[in-house]
């Protein structure tokens, strides 16, 4: 418990399945056990985090984080999609990619091959509304972030920062490497991604004509299967 | 009773005048900032000098020089927060009273003279949409991130109150320049002296800020190393490897990357959102043993 308000589940610093699904687990039990409540649930890779709008006391609230706790190995597993995510790597739409293809010594097809093969595990929504937290990125596209961000990255660009990849769902400013781009609109008022931490996403090609008839597609429409 | 339907034309919008609420408790999972008054007190006494819900949604002017008229229908309002000389028609009212707007009012604020948000409840409901939960602008949630000229705000103006003498005043916040807080999860991870010179030095705001977050000027060196990216909320401070402190305010993303070294009391975020550039204040961190 770090205030009144706020009160934090912390995991070993090294983000993966296990730890999500353990904390996915955790979130569930809290939602149960605080309906009725005003409050808000955060997640980042190893933080699960709770705003109350009331500040409360401490054993009441410990209590309840200790009940989500001791629940976890009793949890059914939540049930997990893998999405399949629409992206054109069109040089239009990729105003980094050649650049990268230079400095990694690899081709376009090469690049497009890397970065659409794995299936990308969604930890949590940061940054902007509706933007993704990525990993499984492939090593050899790891690539340090801009030193002076852009001003505009258009809404729906898939880029690479660092060791992660991830779409732009506004425009926005934005220092990550822009490889395409998907003719989904991720974010309308009060429209957000389905997808769920612990979902996989796996990004998949389309030539420009298919992105122009994608284009307005509702992304509840997307194929999925349950893994 | 009757209610009267009518709206507000903005004449002159200011340099970023919104409708904001208590805030929106649905969507961070999805990334979606919190919103909501920077000045949360503040609104919550307009509200209250109304007899209207705390929460329910304001106009919330920036730093003055707006004007603005009821171009349509009849209500109560109120003004609370920062200092600043309002008129209607030409004359001037006082902040912290009912005010009662007539069809055709001009109502003016000039510019502020301390302070950078101001207030104004409605007794009745402003008519615009609530999107997860609330009525909050933010954009892209909902359609715009602030008024323009020229933009009409539907209202409908409620039961009206009795003529009353009742006078709030300017509220003054007793220890202004005092900010609780609370230690963040990162602090330990601070050197002893590091953690002293961060709670007991006087800290000065800075011009780099807007409604998701402010900048101190002060600088503590640290060695601290980027965590994973975490959750932060309204209030969470966060420590960077070039050693600023940025307060994260009402608009805030949901996550961060840098230390959070310290967390402000709910209720003194306002009193921080008002300090303008160049003014200072210190932090109380033995206030109440939680």
């Amino acid at each position: 418990m770090l205030s009144p308000y706020h009160s934090e589940i912390h995991w070993p610093a090294e983000p993966c399945l296990e730890i999500l699904m353990e904390m996915n687990s955790c979130k569930n039990s809290l939602k149960n056990l605080l309906e009725g409540n005003t409050y808000k649930l955060s997640m980042g890779y190893h933080v699960l985090a709770l705003y109350f709008e009331q500040a409360g006391d401490r054993e009441n609230r410990e209590s309840i984080l200790e009940k989500a706790i001791n629940a976890i190995q009793q949890e059914p597993l939540v049930e997990r999609k893998r999405w399949e995510f629409p992206v054109c790597y069109d040089e239009a739409f990729a105003s980094d990619l050649l650049p990268l293809c230079k400095t990694k010594n690899l081709t376009k097809e090469e690049v497009i091959f890397l970065h659409s093969s794995p299936n990308y595990l969604l930890h949590f929504y940061g940054f902007l509304p509706g933007f993704m937290y990525l990993s499984g990125l492939d090593q050899q596209l790891n690539h340090p972030r801009k030193k002076t961000p852009e001003r505009h990255i258009a809404a729906g660009s898939v880029a690479i920062g660092g060791q992660q990849t991830g779409v732009y769902p506004l425009q926005s400013p934005g220092g990550w490497h822009v490889i395409g781009r998907t003719p989904l609109i991720l974010v309308n008022g009060e429209r957000l991604p389905p997808f769920q931490p612990g979902d996989e996403i796996t990004f998949k090609p389309i030539l420009k004509n298919r992105f122009e008839s994608m284009k307005g597609v509702e992304i509840k429409e997307l194929a999925y299967e349950c893994i | 009773m009757s209610v009267s339907k009518g709206w507000i034309k903005m004449i002159k919008p200011g340099p970023y005048t919104s409708i904001q609420d208590g805030g929106r408790w649905e969507g961070i999972e999805k990334g979606v900032p919190s919103g909501g008054c920077m000045d949360m007190l503040a609104a919550r006494l307009a509200n209250a000098l109304l007899g209207q819900k705390e929460e329910k949604p304001c106009l919330e002017i920036f730093m003055g020089g707006v004007s603005f008229s009821l171009e349509k229908g009849r209500c109560q309002v109120a003004f609370c927060g920062a200092d600043a000389e309002i008129r209607i028609n030409g004359e001037a009212v006082v902040l912290g009273k009912i005010i009662d707007l007539q069809e055709g009012d001009q109502i003016e604020i000039m510019p502020f003279s301390a302070g950078q948000w101001l207030y104004m409840s409605l007794a009745g409901n402003f008519l615009v949409p609530k999107v997860l939960g609330s009525h909050s602008f933010y954009f892209p949630i909902t359609k715009k991130a602030r008024l323009e000229k020229g933009d009409l705000v539907p209202l409908e103006g409620g039961e009206t109150l009795p003529p009353t003498n009742s006078y709030l005043g300017n509220y003054s916040i007793p220890f202004r320049d005092k900010v609780r807080v609370y230690l963040g999860p990162d602090f330990s991870k601070l050197k002893k002296e590091q953690q002293e010179e961060l709670l007991n030095r006087v800290y000065t705001v800075s011009k780099r800020q807007n409604r998701m977050g402010i900048m101190l000027e002060e600088v503590i060196e640290n060695d601290l190393l980027d965590p994973l990216s975490s959750p932060v909320f309204p209030g969470t401070i966060q420590l960077t490897p070039s050693g600023n402190l940025i307060v994260m305010m009402r608009d805030a993303q949901v996550t961060g990357g840098y230390p959070r070294v310290l967390e402000v009391e709910e209720r003194d975020i306002g009193k921080l959102a008002q300090k303008r550039p160049g003014e200072q204040f210190a932090f109380v961190s033995d206030f109440v043993d939680f």
